[in-house]
């Protein structure tokens, strides 16, 4: 029993980063398209700070639990996130969202103004 | 009883192990393509699926780690809210994101319909105007010849 178990420890570990592994080596050749991932997705498709810090704050985050999680001692548990890191994510992701949301109802209303000669919609 | 546990434990270990590692090799050569794994429909990357990409990994990483690290491997018996909310923030945003890119989408394309039934409007209006002016051009002259 003890070796069947070991034998599974090691092999989800091997499935589990070798995947990581290939997305990660995919994604740094170039490999997985990663095309205007920081770009804007309408008007003049240019660089966006919105996503950049979107960006920042997901593998900030992601390396912060990670952390966590391998540092932790006692029970079997996931570690909790404090409340101010989530308060922290969430405004990120609103920040990304209104963005979004502003570059998008700013392209429509420009385009129909700029039908309507100007003259506002 | 315990043999019959341990044969099939060991035939779903291999089962797996094979599986994945038939996976991650087709992965390697290229007959499984994932270069659009974090694109969205119009082939721009896309960066909640990248996000969502990233926590699946850490969370699944997390709590592997968590199970094999106790003696004997154990499931946690909570999930922190915490984790949830993470979890739905990011869901969250890529749903929004979603909607907010398809309503754009929509519009753009009701917008351009209009555009082009204005262009056929327009069109009609010039091919009917030439047609009338050849009508009365025809006439006058044929008044000047019968004059």
């Amino acid at each position: 029993m003890n070796a069947l178990s070991t034998a599974l420890r090691y092999e989800i570990w091997f499935l589990l980063l070798g995947l990581a592994a290939v997305i990660f080596y995919q994604l740094l050749t170039g490999k997985i398209n990663t095309k205007r991932l920081l770009n804007e997705t309408t008007g003049n498709r240019g660089f966006s700070p919105g996503r950049l810090q979107l960006l920042i704050f997901t593998i900030g985050g992601a390396l912060y639990y990670l952390m966590l999680a391998f540092d932790r001692e006692g029970p079997a548990k996931l570690p909790e996130l404090p409340t101010e890191f989530l308060l922290a994510m969430g405004a990120s992701n609103l920040f990304y969202l209104g963005g979004k949301l502003y570059s998008v109802l700013a392209e429509r209303f420009g385009f129909l103004s700029s039908r309507n000669g100007g003259k506002g919609v | 009883m315990t043999q019959l546990g341990l044969l099939i434990g060991w035939i779903l270990t291999i089962f797996i192990g094979l599986l994945g590692a038939i996976i991650l090799w087709k992965i390697l050569i290229g007959n499984i393509d994932l270069s659009l794994l974090i694109s969205d429909e119009n082939g721009d990357a896309s960066l909640s699926r990248f996000q969502f990409l990233v926590f699946t990994f850490v969370i699944s990483m997390s709590l592997f780690f968590i199970i094999v690290n106790q003696a004997p491997p154990s499931y946690p018996k909570e999930i922190p809210n915490q984790i949830l909310a993470l979890l739905g923030i990011s869901g969250g945003s890529y749903v929004l994101s979603k909607g907010i890119q398809s309503g754009r989408d929509v519009g753009m394309k009701e917008v351009d319909k209009e555009a082009d039934k204005g262009k056929k409007v327009v069109k009609k209006t010039v091919a009917t105007s030439t047609t009338e002016e050849q009508g009365t051009g025809k006439t006058s002259s044929s008044t000047t010849e019968e004059t």
